[in-house]
């Protein structure tokens, strides 16, 4: 067992790439929960584009708060697989179940660590969506709506969105650690749904807020996962606030990370491993 | 046909009581079950605020009256999440869970509607009645269109709560499966919060017709603000109640097709 531990990093790779494959292959197997996913988002985002399209049309001025309609068709259809991608759902799932039934004890023996365990359980899953969802529907809308990105935008926009999936799955992380405590949590995750939805943009982007609340909110964890990414990408926020907003967000993670750790090795000695 | 009436209504009041029981055992878990469902509303409020403090809005449509369709919007989801979880029901045909519904001397779709359904939508039943006096209180309103939009809302949501039974039985038979039900029907109500002509004559009928999500809000908010006259408001209510028929009876045939001990 202390030889697995402290096996080199050469095997602690193949050890992570194996649970990936794994996953990867499991996700793979139902077609339906990929392509049904899509279209229901998809679905969704049409209802928001014949709203706006009839308040455009309807307004005086050809943009709203600076942002044009075709910004905003283009905001809403990146946002929609963008949604099914940074859903915490998958770890609190995996963590809820294996608290509760005792599961978790299985895990626990395993020579790689439970958190990074996790992420390598539900990252296949999303992969597969930024695949065949997020990039395919992102180079469309930016090359139907004639939006040129500068390189430097592109590079930004790829460290936020590494920094919103971290971001998302931490807070999901946290959440799950409350299986110890509570027997039902999906009413927290639910809640946590809402204010992601509400707070960070996927209702409606932070700019159309009135301005002192959108200034709040830039300050909090919230719109780093949604608006963030989508905003900056589409020129919606100033290169260089959005540089100091992703720095900030940078830091939220680092808080995220400590308060995980700290709050997971206070579960695990909670844990009876026998299920709640 | 009333000692079946009453024979029903009590199996429902029985199942509610159990139903709560268990629901309200844990319940710092059913107070925040409760607060999210209520979410839903307050999202409507948020939207259609920012909507009408940057652009001129919706043609046709004030702020209040708007807030007031996405209130009847929430109202008519949460009365059908309180009766019938879609994916819940297809989940419990497909383990053979529902064996058990079968075998009881009543009506298996007034069980299905007591026993499926979601307790905690109560919690967006309330957030919507609060979003509904709010916008009602600013607007001038007459007893007689207020009574039509009671009678409109009231079928339409029966009417909606057959439709969801109708597809969940539905997707059972064709699909095994039932996973994405709740999502879609969710996407349904989410259109019902605008005025239905903003999809265009095609997506009217959509919504009236193949997915009768407009009787409960559309119409009732239109019957409300005298913006419908009443022959027309007669006309969709008839068809509400044919509709509300149709869909019963081919649930009821549907079930038929339940292949009992699962799978």
């Amino acid at each position: 067992m202390r030889e697995l531990i402290e096996m080199p990093n050469a095997n602690k790779m193949q050890m992570y790439l194996a649970v990936f494959k794994v996953n990867l292959k499991e996700s793979l197997a139902y077609e339906v929960d990929i392509i049904f996913p899509i279209i229901l988002v998809m679905l969704s985002v049409l209802v928001q584009i014949f709203v706006w399209s009839l308040v455009y049309s309807f307004s005086s001025s050809s943009s709203l708060n600076g942002v044009t309609l075709t910004a905003l068709i283009a905001y809403f259809l990146i946002l929609a697989p963008l949604q099914i991608i940074f859903s915490h759902w998958d770890i609190v799932n995996r963590m809820s179940s294996g608290i509760r039934e005792g599961g978790i004890a299985k895990l626990l023996i395993r020579p790689i660590s439970y958190i990074t365990q996790t992420f390598l359980e539900v990252m296949p899953r999303h992969a597969i969506f930024f695949i065949f969802a997020f990039l395919p529907v992102t180079i469309l809308v930016l090359m139907l709506g004639h939006f040129i990105v500068p390189i430097q935008t592109v590079f930004l926009f790829s460290i936020q969105l590494i920094a919103g999936y971290l971001t998302i799955n931490l807070i999901a992380f946290l959440i799950g650690c409350l299986s110890v405590y509570w027997t039902n949590i999906y009413g927290i995750s639910g809640g946590v749904d809402w204010i992601f939805y509400l707070l960070g943009g996927a209702l409606i982007p932070i700019s159309f807020l009135p301005q002192q609340i959108a200034g709040f909110l830039m300050l909090t964890p919230f719109p780093m996962v949604y608006y963030l990414p989508v905003a900056t990408l589409l020129g919606i926020i100033p290169f260089n606030n959005a540089v100091q907003t992703t720095l900030l967000e940078i830091l939220w993670i680092a808080v995220l990370i400590v308060m995980a750790k700290k709050v997971w090795s206070r579960s695990v000695k909670v844990m009876n491993l026998v299920g709640v | 046909m009333l000692g079946s009436i009453k024979k029903n209504f009590n199996i429902i009041l029985s199942s509610q009581r159990y139903n709560w029981l268990s629901f309200l055992i844990y319940r710092e878990q059913s107070a925040v079950w409760l607060l999210v469902f209520s979410f839903s509303s307050l999202a409507g409020f948020i939207n259609i605020s920012v909507i009408y403090n940057i652009s001129n809005g919706i043609p046709g449509w004030n702020y209040y009256q708007l807030l007031a369709l996405s209130g009847l919007s929430n109202l008519m989801i949460n009365i059908v999440w309180y009766f019938i979880s879609p994916g819940r029901v297809v989940w419990h045909m497909r383990n053979g869970n529902f064996d058990q519904i079968l075998t009881k001397p009543c009506n298996p779709l007034v069980l299905t509607l007591s026993r499926y359904g979601e307790q905690s939508a109560i919690g967006g039943v309330a957030g919507a009645i609060i979003l509904i006096a709010y916008s009602l209180s600013h607007v001038q309103l007459s007893i007689l269109p207020f009574i039509e939009a009671l009678l409109l809302f009231s079928i339409g949501a029966i009417t909606f709560v057959f439709f969801v039974l109708f597809i969940a039985v539905l997707s059972y038979v064709l699909f095994k499966a039932g996973q994405y039900l709740n999502w879609f029907i969710s996407i349904a109500n989410h259109a019902s919060q605008y005025p239905l002509p903003v999809y265009g004559v095609l997506g009217t009928v959509l919504l009236t017709i193949v997915i009768p999500v407009g009787f409960a809000s559309f119409y009732s908010a239109q019957a409300i603000f005298s913006t419908i006259n009443p022959p027309s408001a007669f006309l969709i209510f008839i068809l509400s109640i044919l509709l509300s028929y149709l869909l019963y009876k081919t649930s009821f045939w549907l079930l038929n097709f339940y292949s009992s001990g699962g799978g």
